[in-house]
């Protein structure tokens, strides 16, 4: 397990500029690319997130399967009759991605994502 | 152009009752010689601390940094503060600090006799530990914005 803290700066996004006659200076940069979506902070919470360090809630279906319920979405679990197991995470925005791990015959395990 | 979010209580419900309050970190000693209002340590002063710290709590959590603090929000003139009640506030102060930032501004070991200066110490740590969390966020990168060996920029 890794404890990934956050960086907290006095001075946020703020550079030396060291010229090449030694002159130097300081500069806030930003981003200005009008960004259409954001995207995902690589902060702690998804650092710890990424080693399982997520609050969730855990049910076991009648059906067999198991839903997980993260603050950013839900993963059904489903177990297929061909011995399949799927896992379908649907993001609270309504993306979806979904991991089927099927078992070969030849002992090996593909996992496929769609 | 979007609107900035103004100082406005109409909105509150919208935000689950948690919010940040104008803090009030500029008690004097003349405040306390004239009685006036921020001369007293009143029920307002501690809603509005116990929101603040609910407030900061809640974004702290969210950030990766979780914190839970037992609050009371709804202080009344007829209300009693009790010396655990206090307790509680001043370790909800020292709790958030500790999980997150601690401020170089002295934490008051008690709310017995709490001086103007001390009272101003827990709404100003309370501001800049929200200060430091914003400063944080606004230094956070971006998936999309960086390669694994890239330049910083």
């Amino acid at each position: 397990m890794k404890n990934f803290i956050d960086r907290v700066p006095v001075n946020p996004n703020r550079y030396k500029i060291t010229g090449e006659n030694s002159a130097i200076t300081y500069v806030t940069i930003e981003r200005e690319d009008n960004a259409s979506v954001i995207g995902t902070a690589l902060n702690r919470e998804a650092f710890m997130a990424l080693q399982g360090m997520e609050a969730s809630d855990t049910v076991f279906n009648p059906d067999g399967s198991i839903t997980e319920t993260y603050s950013t979405g839900t993963v059904l679990t489903s177990f297929s009759a061909n011995g399949d197991v799927v896992e379908k995470f649907t993001a609270n925005s309504g993306q979806v991605i979904t991991k089927t791990t099927k078992f070969n015959a030849n002992g090996s395990i593909s996992e496929v994502i769609s | 152009m979007s609107l900035t979010w103004g100082d406005f209580r109409w909105g509150l419900a919208y935000w689950d009752d948690v919010y940040l309050p104008d803090m009030v970190t500029d008690r004097t000693k003349d405040d306390v010689i004239a009685q006036n209002e921020k001369g007293f340590y009143n029920a307002t002063d501690l809603n509005r601390v116990e929101i603040a710290a609910k407030y900061i709590a809640k974004l702290l959590t969210e950030a990766g940094y979780p914190v839970s603090v037992s609050t009371k929000t709804n202080w009344s003139k007829s209300d009693f503060p009790t010396e655990n009640e206090m307790q509680r506030f001043i370790h909800n102060i020292q709790l958030l600090q500790n999980k997150f930032y601690h401020s170089e501004v002295q934490t008051p070991a008690s709310m017995k006799w709490i001086s103007y200066i001390e009272a101003n110490n827990i709404e100003q740590i309370l501001l800049y530990i929200e200060e430091m969390r914003r400063k944080m966020v606004a230094a956070y990168r971006y998936c999309g914005t960086m390669d694994c060996g890239g330049d910083v920029l």
